[in-house]
């Protein structure tokens, strides 16, 4: 095992766990937009 | 350099008459099997070309040198290629599903994975880094970080991201198959996709590209043009530019983009161990990329009373809709009555969004680890 492994592993397991945190975020992002931003029901003709 | 006439084929190497060969296969898989023809195509006639001997189209003053300076390593034509992408995708299912958009980052370990494996192989870490991002299943991304780290490798980078994205088909469901069980296979999804305003769809690519530019801001101009052509498509207002985006910018940037790619594919870069090094990882990536998102569903199914298909964690990849198609396909094998495609495809366009945002982290994270 070397050096530049070790700096891999690493970067994997904080881009692992980076991606995993912004999804996470977007997730509560896209219900508050829902939430903000409704689907209005269409007007009754 | 002046030759005279004949002088190309007193010149020739047999690394050269290889590489023609190898241009003369790409163009094979474009033509025959339809292998990613818009980008294996180009890049296979601009392989041949660049490899004639004293080819006056690479060189200080040659037309491809001359199209990768413009389009390649300033990164122009991989980020207008995200304009014409994010113009197409249609982000409304992942919306309706987000908890799908978690499959999304699950699917890009093979990328992380491969990064690893890279650097045992003798890579240093922008190489493996470069290598591991074949794994995003998108092209503009792997070379937008290939071109920033390792333009040495871009070349056959290039060629492995398009082939395996083309052989999704063919990779995905023997990896699927042997981990998950028939009765997994046949899990029919109970999610309820909810109706989203199209205000929701305006604002979404500009809270994005706001929210990943704090988070990560290398991945600023990767997210921002792809959700920038979102945007075009979206607003309502732009539906002549949504159109030409989609139509006409992508096909005259994919024009030129895959010519240009060419100008690295020349005998000394590319016949090198180094090559057949990146083919493989390149695969190892697609099918680690598959079994994260797998085993990610699985995992979550344990905690769930509603049950998740697992296989529509390999949709999590970011070749669409391929990838949607594939596992939509699977599931109709096991059980006609079993329509998964919407689901797949919610968690093949957060594939999309975790692809790039992998690039991203990519981008910012390896330049401080070589300090």
């Amino acid at each position: 095992m070397n050096t530049v492994f070790y700096s891999a592993f690493n970067v994997a397991a904080q881009g692992m766990t980076g991606i995993f945190i912004f999804m996470a975020l977007l997730y509560a992002l896209i219900l508050l937009i829902d939430k903000l931003f409704p689907q209005k029901a269409e007007p009754k003709k | 350099m002046e030759t005279g006439l004949f002088g190309a084929l007193i010149g020739i190497t047999w690394k050269q008459v290889v590489m023609m060969l190898v241009g003369a296969t790409l163009i094979y898989l474009a033509v025959k099997k339809n292998y990613e023809p818009t980008l294996l195509l180009p890049m296979g006639f601009g392989a041949i070309l660049a490899n004639i001997p004293f080819s006056s189209a690479i060189g200080p003053h040659g037309i491809m040198t001359f199209l990768y300076n413009v389009g390649i390593s300033n990164e122009a034509f991989p980020l207008m290629i995200f304009i014409a992408i994010g113009a197409m995708i249609d982000f409304s299912p992942l919306l309706k599903n987000p908890i799908l958009l978690l499959f999304g980052a699950a699917a890009q370990f093979g990328i992380f994975f491969t990064v690893m494996a890279a650097t045992l192989l003798g890579f240093d870490l922008k190489e493996a880094a470069s290598i591991g991002i074949i794994g995003a299943a998108d092209g503009p991304t792997s070379i937008y970080v290939a071109n920033k780290f390792a333009p040495g490798l871009l070349g056959p980078i290039s060629v492995a991201a398009y082939s395996y994205m083309a052989l999704v088909p063919i990779i995905q469901p023997p990896i699927i198959r042997l981990l998950t069980s028939r009765k997994e296979r046949l899990i029919r999804m109970q999610m309820k996709p909810k109706s989203v305003s199209r205000t929701a769809l305006i604002v979404f690519p500009v809270i994005v590209t706001v929210f990943a530019g704090f988070i990560a801001p290398a991945s600023a101009s990767l997210i921002g043009f792809l959700m920038f052509g979102n945007l075009i498509r979206e607003c309502g207002v732009l539906n002549k530019l949504s159109l030409a985006a989609q139509n006409e910018l992508a096909s005259l940037v994919t024009l030129v983009l895959g010519i240009s790619i060419a100008t690295t594919m020349t005998a000394e870069k590319f016949l090198t161990e180094r090559t057949l090094f990146i083919i493989g990882l390149g695969l190892i990536a697609f099918i680690f990329d598959t079994a994260g998102g797998v085993m990610f569903a699985k995992a979550l199914n344990v905690f769930r009373k509603k049950k998740i298909n697992p296989m529509i964690g390999a949709a999590g990849i970011s070749a669409f809709p391929m990838s949607a198609r594939v596992i939509h396909k699977m599931g109709l094998k096991e059980d006609s009555s079993n329509f998964l495609l919407m689901y797949a495809t919610s968690a093949n366009v957060g594939g999309q969004i975790a692809s790039v945002i992998a690039g991203g982290l990519i981008l910012s994270l390896v330049p401080y680890f070589c300090k």
